[in-house]
């Protein structure tokens, strides 16, 4: 007999063991394992519903949707591991100068570029944090100031195109895959455009932050200046082209958009004569290794989730909000609630699987824009990059960081720019067409 | 003390195709009050994959559940035969279909108790630029489901699977030229994505009532005939529902699409080659019950 | 020791086989949806049955890596409290994490047999493009498992050091 108990006690059991596993240090898809065990076990019948758990674990993630994710972050791996993500951030540190804080400038300036170039956080804050980092505690930048700016830029990765997040989502969501890319771009060029003012205004402000650098750059005349940027960072736009290009103009759908990009990327890549077997095969092996990572978590969430279902933990919690009769508003600052709730112990695509079922209904219900409703979930699992306990960013800053910065360090430093990534999200609830305004343009 | 059995659905809880069982559970739950009661964990995908769904039913892990054919013939192959149902589900409780289907059934330890569609037939939908005039595919790239693969390749179309999310994109993209779907329920925005729809429509939407043998017949008299008489109340109801909701789908689908109407000789062959293909399929995975159940089933 | 260190390496050096194959597949993927999109784009068909090879490679792929990316100490974990702890206890919690992580595979991989056993059993099969019997797709999470909880057992034989590095040919010679 499956058992029946109150939601809110299946609810907390559930998510009480994974996350109890979670901080014990276990690896999270293995706490999920373990939570999805106990679970399958206590509502589904003990013996005979573990028999027959481990398909779901195989249908969860032999999905064509998810190939862009791997893809995605392929095309960063490789203009990572080519060189030619070092060669486009040389080129822009080569523009800016005479900054405060400069090389944190290079860094939100150099991630948003390459946020246009691939879709994934990880590469993203992966290339900057082991380009820039060494580089900047060298020159004494304090890690708070040096770590922050490059773990925000990362999340601005799901946010301008093209994102496999966005994607993911607005395909689970039956939504237009192609507004939601587009509708990004405006929320993650603000957000890059407020990490800049705000490093500035702190460095500023307190000047031991960022030591001002006394090798006087070389006074480059305009096109000494200019010609890096236009050699080795203005062609990379043609992936973007490729990618964005494609979806926008319904040639491609979205998976074969990223695969499109892969090739492009290959293409550029041989094309600056960068491209050797090692470079490609490290390229992939890293891919190979960080879709592992994510979708056997996504296997164990997926399965997580289903018997959250199952346990009627899911169903009585959105009954019990169903009864608050809520304004869109109201309905609005409660899912974001949620979701940063949910971000703070869980990866963005199982916030994505957990919520979606809710919010959609909730949101069509009650008259919502639900690409503004999308984007603002973007923001929100944006932002759940960087909290902790689990914040992925946080994480990856962590393997790249050189030895001796402390995770409690990374924690700090992510801090103001969670501040302003809320800020973002503020804006956006008292101003939706900052998302809608973009994707109204192109119909 | 009354008898809890576990109810699962293999499309979404509150869905279309989910409605009508979950109507059957509140029925039978208002009757049952001491006797037996039907408690309803929800439904595919959000408990798992529909096509696990009713291998759980068999296993023991869910009592009863409503499935369409397409999605359980991984553990009964004849259960695709539901589909090509020509006759009502009153006509072959009478001439023998069901309990053939019944004796198949509990030869995997399940037990059809009901039907719970009939008379919505499937469509295929095109999208702008795609028009057709005579019953031919070929150049036409479509997103299909298992259920009528076979007979849009044996009229020339390729094929694509693509989980329901993925729809709307892949005929946004230009993906696919069109999809084949029942003449109702399509997901909200389809709309806007489609700009055809082809007539005559071909098979027939099939939700079963599947209980676990053993559940079913570890069940007290009482509590089976408070099902049983249930399920064929909202069998009965579907044959004349699901004829009004497909009527009310066509007069709104009017106003949104072209509808492309084959006749004649050309409405008989797209009819025929649909049943030869449907057929064909079941006849491949079960050479012996196959043609027994054509005969029952199809009207030809 | 000796012994243990030598199969440890050689399993490792298995594992970052299996990871370059996996990262292969990846960029086959690519090659092999690009080309479907071209030919779709030229009208000279497409690749039928690609979508359903790219999606059960996806998995099979995620299922054997996952023990080489467990071995590369790469799977997502929170190690906030271990971080806290001092020396000794964090060994000590390390060694219990991986006893966990030894019972959660086992039961992982004992239940997919049982499931993998009742799809043979049922005949289950998987109706798409191609037919693919469920047993055949569960072999690759049974194995995925057992080699999962061998690699815990090996961290735990490891206590804390580091594997064995992959070239330990040049030390005999
Ligand atoms: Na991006
Ligand atoms: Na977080």
């Amino acid at each position: 007999m499956g058992m029946i108990m109150e939601w809110y006690w299946a609810l907390v059991l559930m998510l009480g063991t994974v996350v109890g596993l979670m901080f014990l240090g276990l690896p999270v898809a293995f706490a999920f394992f373990g939570a999805n065990i106990l679970g399958v076990f206590l509502f589904l019948r003990g013996e005979i519903g573990l028999a027959l758990m481990p398909i779901e674990y195989v249908f969860s993630i032999s999905k064509f949707t998810l190939v862009p994710v791997a893809l995605f972050i392929l095309m960063g791996e490789i203009l990572f591991q080519t060189g030619m993500a070092f060669r486009a951030i040389a080129a822009i540190d080569r523009l800016i100068s005479r900054v405060p804080g400069r090389l944190s400038v290079v860094a939100i300036a150099g991630g948003t570029v390459f946020s246009s170039l691939s879709g994934s956080t990880i590469a993203n804050t992966a290339i900057l944090g082991s380009v820039m980092l060494p580089d900047m505690l060298k020159r004494g930048y304090e890690p708070k100031i040096a770590m922050g700016p490059i773990m925000a830029v990362g999340g601005i990765a799901m946010l301008i195109p093209p994102s496999a997040l966005a994607v993911l989502l607005a395909s689970l969501a039956e939504r237009s895959i192609k507004d939601l890319l587009i509708a990004g771009i405006l929320p993650g060029a603000a957000m890059a455009v407020l990490f800049v003012a705000y490093v500035v205004l702190r460095c500023r402000l307190n000047p031991r932050l960022a030591p001002v650098e006394t090798v006087a750059e070389a006074r480059l005349s305009g096109w000494d200046r200019w010609r890096p940027f236009v050699i080795d960072v203005l062609p990379l736009f043609t992936i973007f082209v490729v990618v964005v290009g494609s979806i926008f103009f319904r040639i491609a759908a979205p998976e074969e958009a990223s695969a499109l990009g892969c090739v492009a990327a290959v293409i550029v890549c041989a094309c600056y004569g960068e491209l050797t077997w090692p470079k490609l095969k490290k390229a992939l092996t890293e891919t190979a290794k960080i879709n592992v990572m994510i979708l056997f978590i996504i296997a164990g969430s997926l399965t997580f989730s289903q018997v959250l279902q199952i346990s009627g933990a899911t169903s009585g919690l959105l009954q019990e909000f169903a009864t608050w009769n809520m304004t869109p508003l109201l309905a609005m600052l409660l899912m974001m609630a949620v979701l940063l709730f949910l971000g703070a112990f869980m990866d963005q695509i199982s916030m994505m699987l957990l919520t979606l079922p809710f919010f959609l209904p909730m949101a069509d219900g009650l008259g919502m824009n639900t690409i503004w409703l999308m984007v603002m979930m973007l923001i929100a699992m944006e932002i759940s990059l960087l909290t902790p306990p689990f914040g992925l960013l946080l994480y990856i800053m962590k393997g790249v960081a050189p030895a001796g910065i402390r995770l409690t360090q990374i924690y700090a430093a992510a801090f103001p720019f969670i501040a302003l990534e809320l800020l973002v999200m503020v804006f956006l609830i008292l101003f939706p067409s900052i998302a809608i305004w973009l994707p109204s343009l192109i119909r | 003390e009354a008898k809890v059995l576990q109810a699962a659905a293999c499309f979404p809880q509150g869905s279309f195709f989910a409605k009508r069982f979950e109507a059957f559970i509140d029925t039978v739950n208002m009757r049952g009050k001491d006797v037996v009661q039907l408690n309803y964990v929800g439904g595919a995908p959000a408990i798992g994959s529909p096509f696990t769904l009713v291998q759980k039913v068999a296993q023991g892990v869910y009592d009863i559940s409503s499935c369409t054919g397409a999605y359980y013939q991984n553990v009964v192959p004849e259960a695709d035969a539901w589909k090509l149902l020509e006759r009502t589900p009153a006509e072959i409780r009478e001439n023998g279909g069901w309990a053939l289907m019944t004796e198949i059934h509990r030869a995997q330890g399940l037990v059809p108790l009901a039907r719970f569609n009939y008379g919505m037939p499937f469509q295929l939908y095109l999208g702008e630029g795609h028009k057709i005039d005579k019953p031919d595919l070929s150049g036409l790239h479509l997103r299909v489901a298992p259920i009528y693969t076979n007979f849009f390749k044996a009229m020339g179309a390729t094929t694509q699977t693509s989980n329901l999310d993925q729809v709307y994109t892949l005929m946004e993209n230009g993906t696919v030229a069109g999809y084949g779907w029942p003449i109702t329920g399509l997901r909200p925005g389809w709309e806007k994505v489609t700009k055809y729809r082809v007539d005559p429509g071909f098979y027939d939407v099939d939700l079963e009532l599947i209980a676990n043998a053993g559940a079913w017949d570890g069940l007290s008299q009482q509590a089976r005939d408070i099902i049983q008489k249930a399920a064929l109340e909202y069998e009965q109801q579907a044959v004349v529902e699901d004829a009004k909701a497909a009527d009310a789908s066509r007069a709104k689908q009017a106003n949104e699409f072209e509808i492309i109407t084959f006749t004649g000789a050309d409405a008989e062959k797209w009819l025929q080659t649909a049943r030869d293909t449907g057929w064909a399929g079941v006849e491949e995975t079960s050479p012996e019950n196959g043609p027994k159940l054509r005969k029952l089933f199809a009207k030809e | 020791m000796n012994g243990f260190r030598r199969i440890d390496a050689a399993v490792g050096r298995v594992y970052a086989g299996v990871g370059t194959l996996v990262g292969i597949s990846i960029g086959l993927f690519a090659l092999a949806i690009a080309a479907d999109l071209v030919l779709r784009l030229l009208e000279w068909g497409n690749l039928p049955g690609m979508q359903e090879i790219v999606e059960y490679a996806l998995y099979v792929g995620v299922f054997l890596a996952a023990p080489w990316v467990l071995r590369l100490n790469a799977h997502i974990r929170v190690d906030l409290l271990l971080s806290g702890l001092p020396r000794a206890l964090r060994a000590a919690l390390e060694r219990l994490l991986d006893l966990a992580g030894i019972a959660i595979s086992a039961l992982m991989f004992w239940y997919g047999l049982q499931n993998l056993l009742a799809a043979k059993a049922f005949g289950a099969v998987q109706y798409g493009y191609y037919e693919v019997a469920e047993w055949l797709l569960l072999t690759v999470f049974v194995a995925g498992f057992v080699l999962l909880a061998l690699e815990f057992l090996f961290r735990m034989i490891r206590a804390g050091e580091a594997p064995e590095a992959l070239d330990d040919a040049e030390g005999g010679f």
